[in-house]
Parts: C-alpha cells; sequence; structure tokens
C-alpha cells in the first residue's frame, strides 16, 4: 500500500483522484495548494506525489523543484497533471524535476495505471 | 579725343592744301616773269638791235654816197630810213614804261640826225656843203647810238632783274613749302604719338583684363584711364565683372546651401521617430541657413491653432519642450500660407510691425496684421528678419518651419529662400512619413497586443474548459466503470450520450488550440527534412484499427524512393490524420480510402481519396471555413468540429503549398494537397 498525494486546487479532481487510487489499495491524502503539498512532504513520509502544474500561490513546477532540491526527498516519484498540452510545459515539467506528467482531462483508469506502473519502476 | 584727332587731322589737311595752292601761286608768278622776259623785253631787245643796226646801214649808206656819189646807196639810205622808222614804231610799241625814256631819248636823236641825214641826201657828193653836212651828222648819230646802247643796257638790266625776281619767288616757294612739308609731319607724328598714347595704352590694359578674367582671374580689373570712349569701354568691362562676380557669389552660395541642404535632408531622412525628425529638422534648418531662432509649427488633430513642436536658438540649440517662444498661429493663416505653397520672408519686421498689417503675410496676419502676443514675442526676441516655410504632404499643411534673424545686416536672400524651401518639402515628406510609421506602429502594436490576448484567452478558455472536462470525463468513466454500482440499460444509454458529447467537446477544444497555435506561427521553427512515404505509411497503420472497426479498407499508394519535404513533421501527421478519419469518418461499410503520395512536377502530390457520402458541389468552396460543416454530414448526424479541414487548409499553407477538394455527392471525396519538394540541399525552395 503506498502513500500517494495529491495536490490540486479543484475540490472535484482532487475527489476523483482519490476515489480512484483509493480504489486501488493506494492510501491517499489531498491537499489544495502547493504550500500544503509542501508542508505534508516535510512531515511524513511518501511514496509519491500527484501535482497539479496550475495551483494559487505555489505552482506544481515550484513544488517539484522543492522536493528535488532537498536531498531527503530528491528521490520522490513526481507527476504532473497538467491541462497545457503545449510541449513547453511538458518540458518545464521535465527540468522542474517531475518523473511523468497527464494532461487533464484523462482517464482516471490510465491515471490509476501510471501510479501503479511508475511505483512498481521505483520499487525496482 | 575724338575732336582732339578730328582737328588734328583738320589741321593736316588744312596744311597740305596751303602747300599745294602756295606752290601753285609762286609757280604761276614765276612764270608770268618769265613770259615777261620771253614775251615782251626779249623782242623789244632783239626790235631795238635790230633798229641799231638799221640806223647803222643808213648812216653808212648816206657816207658812202656823198663820198662816191653812187645813187643806190642813195635808195639805200631811203629804203634803211622807211625801215627805221616802221621798226621805231614798234619798238616803241612793245618798249616797257621804263625804258621809254631813254627809248625817247634815243628817238630824238635818232630823229635829229636823220633831219640832217635827209639834207646830206639832198646835198652834191664832195660838195662843201656836204662836207659840212657830214660833220654835222656825226654828234646825233654818236648820241643816238649812245642812248641805243643806253636803252639795250637798261632793257638787259630789266631782263636779270625779272629773272632774279623769279628765281627769289621759287626759292622763297620751295623754302616755305618746306617748312609747311616739315610742320606738317611734325603734326602728323604729334597726332600718331597722341593716338597711340592716348587709344592704344589703356586699350591694351583693357584686352589685357579682360583676357586675365576670361583666363578665370576673376581680381582682375581693367585701368579706367585714355579718352572718354575708351573709359566707356573699361566702365562696361569692368561693371560685367563685378556682375559676373555678383553671379558667381550667388552661385556658390547656392552650392554651399544645397550641400548644407542635403546633408540635413540626408539626416531628416535617416530618422523614422517623429520627435527626432522634428529635433533634425528644426536644428538642421536652423544651423544650416545660419538663423539664429527656427521653430517647427505644427497642426494638431482637431485644433484651430498651430503650435510649436520644436524651438532652436542659435545660441542654445534645441530649447526644452515647456518653453514656447512665440504663440500658437491660427490654422487659417498656416493653410492659407501652405495653400500658397512659397516662402513668406520679411526682413525689416519692427519697421512693419509699426504700420499694422503685414502686406504679403497670409492670411489673417496679411490683412489685419499680427495678434498682440505675437508681437510682443517678435519684440522680446528682437526679430528683424524673418522667413517662413510652409511644411506639408497633399491638400492639407502639417505645420510651418519659421526662421528668425535678429540682425539687420543679414538679410533673408532669394538663394536662402529657395533652400529653405526645398528644405521645408524634405521636412514636409519626412514628417510625413514618420507620423505614417508612428501610426503604423501603434496599429501593429495594438494588433500585436490583439493576439497576445486572443492566444492568452484561447489558453486560458482552453485551460478552463479543460479542467471541469476532467471531473465529467473522470467522473463519467467512474460511473460507466460500475465502480459505484451496477447501471440500468437506460442509465448505460444515457451515461454513452454524456461520453459522446464530453469528448465532441474535447475535440472542440483541442482543435481550437491547435488552430490557434498554427495560425500564430508557433511550430514553423520546426521544419526539418521528412520522408512524406513514411509519414503516410504510419499515419495509414494508426488509422486502421478505427477503419476496421467500421469495415473500411484503407489502401496506400507510394512510391519506392522517399519523398522528401522540408516541412513540420508533427503538423503534416495532423493533415494526413485529419484527412484519414475524415475519409473513414464519410465512408459506409465496406468503402474504401486510398492514400497516394508522388512526385510530380518538382512537387509533391499527397491525396485522399474515399468512396463516401462526397460533398454537395455548391458547399465544396466553404469547406476550409472554420466551423463549417457539410449539410449531408449534419443530416446524417456525424460528429465533428468544423475545424479539422481548416487545420489542414492552414498547414498546408503554412508549408507553402495548396490543397484542392474533388467530390461528387455519393460517389466520393478525393482532397489533393501539393506541396514542395526540398531541393538537393534539403532546404525548401
Amino acid at each position: 500500500m503506498a502513500r500517494v498525494l495529491i495536490a490540486d486546487d479543484d475540490a472535484d479532481i482532487r475527489d476523483l483522484v482519490a476515489f480512484k487510487l483509493v480504489q486501488s489499495g493506494h492510501q491517499v491524502t489531498a491537499v489544495e495548494d502547493g504550500m500544503a503539498a509542501l508542508r505534508m512532504v516535510r512531515e511524513q513520509p511518501l511514496d509519491l506525489l500527484l501535482l497539479d502544474i496550475r495551483m494559487p500561490g505555489m505552482s506544481g513546477l515550484d513544488v517539484c523543484r522543492e522536493v528535488r532540491s532537498a536531498p531527503e526527498t530528491a528521490s520522490l516519484p513526481v507527476i504532473l497533471i497538467t491541462a497545457r498540452s503545449q510541449e513547453g510545459d511538458i518540458e518545464l515539467g521535465f527540468a522542474a524535476g517531475a518523473d511523468d506528467y497527464i494532461i487533464k482531462p484523462f482517464s482516471p483508469r490510465e491515471l490509476s495505471s501510471r501510479v501503479t506502473a511508475m511505483l512498481t519502476r521505483v520499487d525496482r | 579725343m575724338a575732336r582732339r584727332l578730328a582737328v588734328t587731322f583738320g589741321l593736316l589737311i588744312a596744311l597740305l592744301l596751303l602747300v599745294g595752292a602756295g606752290a601753285l601761286i609762286t609757280a604761276r608768278m614765276a612764270d608770268e616773269l618769265h613770259d615777261e622776259v620771253v614775251d615782251q623785253l626779249a623782242p623789244v631787245v632783239r626790235e631795238n638791235h635790230g633798229l641799231h643796226d638799221q640806223a647803222a646801214h643808213m648812216h653808212r649808206s648816206v657816207r658812202t654816197y656823198l663820198l662816191t656819189g653812187d645813187a643806190t646807196e642813195r635808195s639805200s639810205y631811203l629804203r634803211s630810213r622807211d625801215e627805221v622808222f616802221a621798226t621805231l614804231a614798234t619798238v616803241r610799241r612793245h618798249s616797257t614804261d621804263a625804258a621809254r625814256r631813254n627809248f625817247t631819248t634815243q628817238e630824238r636823236h635818232l630823229r635829229a640826225y636823220v633831219r640832217i641825214a635827209d639834207q646830206q641826201a639832198k646835198a652834191s657828193p664832195g660838195s662843201q656843203g656836204a662836207i659840212r653836212l657830214t660833220k654835222q651828222a656825226a654828234q646825233p648819230f654818236a648820241a643816238f647810238e649812245a642812248a641805243s646802247h643806253r636803252l639795250e643796257e637798261q632793257l638787259n638790266a630789266d631782263i636779270e632783274r625779272r629773272e632774279d625776281r623769279a628765281d627769289t619767288i621759287l626759292n622763297l616757294s620751295a623754302r616755305g613749302i618746306g617748312a609747311l612739308m616739315a610742320a606738317g609731319g611734325a603734326l602728323a607724328l604729334y597726332a600718331a604719338v597722341r593716338t597711340t598714347r592716348a587709344l592704344t595704352r589703356p586699350l591694351q590694359s583693357t584686352v589685357s583684363s579682360l583676357y586675365r578674367l576670361a583666363s578665370g582671374d576673376h581680381s582682375a580689373r581693367a585701368e579706367e584711364e585714355g579718352p572718354e570712349e575708351i573709359r566707356a569701354v573699361a566702365r562696361s568691362v569692368n561693371a560685367l565683372a563685378e556682375e559676373s562676380d555678383r553671379l558667381r557669389t550667388i552661385e556658390q552660395e547656392r552650392a554651399r546651401l544645397g550641400k548644407t541642404a542635403r546633408a540635413v535632408g540626408v539626416r531628416i531622412r535617416e530618422r523614422l521617430d517623429v520627435e527626432q525628425v522634428l529635433d533634425t529638422v528644426c536644428a538642421g534648418i536652423g544651423e544650416g541657413l545660419q538663423a539664429d531662432h527656427a521653430f517647427v509649427l505644427l497642426t494638431e488633430k482637431d485644433s484651430p491653432l498651430v503650435r510649436v513642436a520644436r524651438a532652436w536658438s542659435a545660441g542654445r540649440g534645441l530649447l526644452p519642450a515647456q518653453e514656447q517662444p512665440i504663440p500658437p498661429v491660427p490654422l487659417e493663416v498656416v493653410r492659407e500660407h501652405y495653400r500658397r505653397g512659397t516662402a513668406w520672408c520679411h526682413n525689416d519686421l519692427p519697421a512693419a510691425l509699426a504700420e499694422g498689417p503685414l502686406p504679403g503675410a497670409p492670411g489673417s496676419f496679411g490683412k489685419g496684421g499680427l495678434p498682440q502676443d505675437a508681437r510682443a514675442a517678435a519684440e522680446t526676441l528682437g526679430l528683424v528678419g524673418v522667413l517662413v516655410v510652409p511644411v506639408g504632404v497633399g491638400d492639407e499643411p502639417l505645420g510651418a518651419v519659421f526662421l528668425g534673424r535678429t540682425g539687420p545686416e543679414h538679410p533673408w536672400g532669394p538663394v536662402e529662400i529657395e533652400i529653405a524651401e526645398s528644405m521645408a518639402a524634405g521636412a514636409g515628406r519626412a514628417l510625413h512619413t514618420a507620423l505614417l510609421y508612428k501610426q503604423e506602429t501603434r496599429l501593429v502594436e495594438k494588433l500585436r497586443a490583439l493576439d497576445k490576448a486572443k492566444s492568452d484567452f484561447l489558453s486560458t478558455v482552453s485551460h478552463e474548459l479543460r479542467t471541469p472536462l476532467t471531473s465529467i470525463v473522470g467522473y463519467l468513466e467512474l460511473l460507466k466503470d460500475e465502480e459505484t454500482g451496477p447501471l440500468t440499460e437506460p442509465q448505460q444509454h444515457m451515461l454513452d450520450v454524456v461520453d459522446r458529447n464530453a469528448n465532441r467537446l474535447r475535440a472542440l477544444i483541442e482543435d481550437l488550440l491547435t488552430l490557434s497555435r498554427i495560425e500564430s506561427g508557433a511550430f514553423s521553427s520546426k521544419k526539418g527534412p521528412v520522408d512524406l512515404c513514411r509519414l503516410v505509411a504510419s499515419a495509414a497503420d494508426a488509422i486502421r484499427p478505427t477503419a476496421g472497426a467500421a469495415s473500411v479498407t484503407v489502401e496506400t499508394r507510394l512510391p519506392s524512393r522517399p519523398l522528401v519535404l522540408e516541412a513540420d513533421s508533427d503538423q503534416l501527421d495532423r493533415v494526413l490524420m485529419n484527412l484519414l478519419s475524415n475519409a473513414v469518418k464519410f465512408t459506409p461499410e465496406g468503402g474504401k480510402v486510398t492514400v497516394r503520395a508522388e512526385a510530380r512536377d518538382g512537387q509533391a502530390v499527397l491525396s485522399v481519396s474515399d468512396t463516401g457520402m462526397g460533398i454537395p458541389t455548391d458547399e465544396q468552396k466553404k469547406l476550409f471555413q472554420r466551423f463549417f460543416r457539410a449539410s449531408n454530414a449534419t443530416d446524417a448526424a456525424i460528429p465533428g468540429t468544423g475545424l479539422g479541414l481548416t487545420i489542414v487548409h492552414t498547414i498546408v499553407t503554412n508549408h507553402g503549398g495548396e490543397i484542392h477538394v474533388n467530390s461528387e455527392e455519393g460517389r466520393g471525396t478525393t482532397f489533393t494537397a501539393l506541396l514542395p519538394i526540398a531541393d538537393a540541399n534539403g532546404a525548401a525552395p
């Protein structure tokens, strides 16, 4: 059972992701902005981060950079959720240290598969 | 000079005439004396000589008769006696007045002798009486002979005297003529020297001045000397030289100012910014024309006044914007001035201002004179000479260039006015261009801002739409996957409808974003060599599952060699996918879609044909317009955004190609795209 953190300012999407991942057997924590996400990352052990890029205050990219810059969290898997499919955004995401990305609107099934695949890869 | 020459030559002619007349008269006098000698005196001498001989013969004859008594001698005597009296008459007749006394004495003695001789002739030869008579006769005959001798001497003396006189006359005449000739010669020499001095030297001086002038020595001047006529010529030559100097000075000034004007013109043309153009015009024209003050006045939109936009003064250069040394001018004055098209110049402004109206000034300034504030400004600046040139392009003035000088010693000249007009014309064009450029720049900035707003809007909208769409699609999937419990048949059907429309919405958003990105040229930098054949093959492979599900076969007909284009492979892929998905979508079961690619006439020809429902002919033209959908497609409720072909058209056009449609309703459609082939270096032509 993996510990997954979802950060998204849209409550409906937070609930959707949480529902699907719980269904898939993960332990999910949901927060609504980047600052809260970063606090969680520092306070409790996590196995994977799901970060919406566009959030008020601190963006998902900022959170990702912070996570990568701290040695204790540098290896934490990060999947970005973006509403923009332009390559520029995706490149920015990888540059910030993300491991994968998923574009809105996404299928919950696909999200779950990607999370599972990412966790499996980390375990190996 | 001419009078003096005339007098001299008159004198010379008079002298010649005098010499001629003198010579004539003396010759005549000498001739007359000679004639007297030859015609008068010489015959008298000869006759007198004859008279003497005849008298001697008579004397001899009568004495011989008395001695011999020879009667013939007596006859001889009588004959000689008649001859003597005849000759005597002749001699008396020819005798000169001076000789008359001696002649009368001679005649008296002769007659006295003849009276005795006549008695002798009557006397008997040898008689006492005869002897007495012979003795008596000897004394009167001797007296006759002495008188005759004296007469002859006197006549010879007369002849000699006349000849002496003739000699004297000729002598004197020769001397006189000689003297006169000498005088004439001297006079002629004098005249020649005078003429040479008076004419030749001043003429030579004038000619040498002309020569120097002609050979470029512009300082050469003829000396005004010699007679009046020559002085007049020298004066004319000098006047011509002065005029030539004046014209050359004007020409030099024109050339100098023209050079300055061209330099200023080039500086003005280099500027595109209105403010910089104004700076350059004001300072350039002010400096170039050596004004003390220069202002550029500009019309303003919807304003009845024309204000100073730039001020420059010789001492301070460009003045700060807030300084307005001269007040605004009514637009009608500038408009009237511009309509005239020529400069207005006044070189004695203070005097003109004292008189009230300004003659020749445009508009109300000419009729009513300058307003009080303008007079005050002119006085404050100390303006004496002003030159105002209208500036503009087309029908309406843009403003005016105002140039002022404060000293009376340097009035505005015709060449400066001419140059100022030409500079102002250049300034007008430059200003016009700069204003247009400014407008255009503003327009471009506005359009850029609009374009950015559009992009931002689309980006925002797409994000804002995607987020709710994520919830819709996500929860729908959970429902359809029955993760929240089993669904009834009608519920399943309803969720299918929601799902279809959610997908349509997503496609619409994707197409809108794609179109927006393509139109903004965001992908144009990603071009590279692309093999169209490989692209077609992979697109066909990608569409085959969908086609297979709809029982439509997809065929490709490709050349064996690669067909390389210089293109954006992602965009070309989108073109292929859009055309292929359309073809599959509009083709009924059992139909066929054929994709061909070939090189023809240096172009790549890509065609996608289907055996589908086709497009009504009258709608084919609108096919590439955004959101347009064929009526038969909407009638058949075939989903679509109406953006796919617009995207195809935009991409093909962006790649320098063109796309055509050929379709027949109910039989099928063929889209043909023509794209440029990359040349040997792999670059697009």
